[in-house]
């Protein structure tokens, strides 16, 4: 029981959909000590990947190499750039 | 490709196999950020996770062929696993380091928080949101067996569905549920140890004194 309680409290969770921690509880009451921690647990695991950010010129970078596989991948039609070397990978 | 409406994934690969770039433009934002998170979790490191994510999208483009008759619903089942095999890749390749420390009072409120019993307060999201504590817990997270952090990877970052996950996992829908509440139990026993290393560390360096009765229930 406990094992689908926290199944749904994740799906909540990443649905924006969370509702008041005793809820869940309430309805396992016998078990809610034991789940408790669990959906603590969850919820600070969420909340520190969703905290993740990106840099948004890194991300660019990536979008610009990927267009340019493809372009000398498959060949882009009008207005493509022609294919090039995807760009080199940093040194470390 | 002009749209009026969402395109799906599938729709996106055919039209990324027939060269357009605003197709791939949209697939890579709709999934760049994922992969991206999933790789730092697991790396621990930005410019590592930006290649993988970025490796990522060049080996799908480079499989457009088998991916285009697929049909696949959703694109990220397929970028996910590619991605975790480049990470493991890396990770053979070297081990984590963590150079995060965390002050008395966050040790020992997040040690509370941990332990809570709900009051008909709001939940404590400004402890969650800060950095360093948010760094603890990836790193937790990738330190989890490997099935366990897949399993806690696919359904935080991928948000994939139970049914998703079986599938990417090979097991099934029961066993995937099984498995994520082992992998909370666990993560939840690795932060509980984090956080004593953590202040046995910072009473060696004379720090402040940990042995409060914020984290009495350490003892």
């Amino acid at each position: 029981m406990s094992v689908g309680l926290l199944s749904k409290y994740i799906d909540d969770l990443i649905a924006g959909d969370e509702q008041d921690i005793e809820r869940y509880l309430q309805t396992l009451p016998a078990g809610a000590q034991d789940l408790l921690p669990l959906l603590l647990t969850a919820r600070a695991a969420y909340k520190a990947i969703q905290a993740i950010e990106v840099d948004d010129h890194r991300a660019s970078e990536s979008r610009e190499q990927a267009r340019q596989t493809m372009a000398g991948t498959v060949g882009a039609g009008d207005g493509a750039e022609p294919p090039a070397s995807p760009p080199p990978r940093r040194q470390r | 490709m002009r749209r009026t409406t969402t395109p799906t994934d599938p729709e996106l690969i055919a039209s990324v196999a027939g060269g357009d770039q605003d197709a791939l433009d949209i697939l890579h934002a709709r999934y760049y950020l994922r992969l991206y998170k999933l790789a730092y979790v697991k790396l621990g490191h930005a410019e590592d996770a930006h290649d993988v994510a970025s490796e990522t999208f060049v080996r799908a483009i480079q499989h457009l062929g088998e991916l285009h008759p697929l049909h696949t619903a959703t694109l990220y089942p397929w970028l996910h696993a590619v991605a975790s095999n480049l990470i493991t890749d890396l990770l053979r390749r070297r081990r984590l380091r963590s150079h995060v420390s965390l002050d008395d009072q966050t040790r020992a409120e997040f040690a509370r928080y941990l332990e809570r019993i709900p009051n008909g307060r709001p939940l404590p999201d400004a402890l969650l949101e800060r950095k360093e504590l948010q760094t603890i817990v990836r790193e937790a997270i990738a330190a989890l067996p490997d099935s366990q952090a897949d399993a806690i990877l696919a359904r935080f970052v991928g948000e994939l569905s139970i049914r998703d996950v079986a599938q990417q996992l090979n097991k099934s829908e029961g066993a995937v549920k099984s498995l994520l509440h082992r992998a909370m139990a666990s993560l939840r026993q690795s932060l509980r140890e984090r956080l004593r290393s953590a202040g046995r560390a910072a009473m060696v360096r004379g720090e402040q004194d940990v042995s409060g009765p914020t984290l009495e229930i350490y003892r």
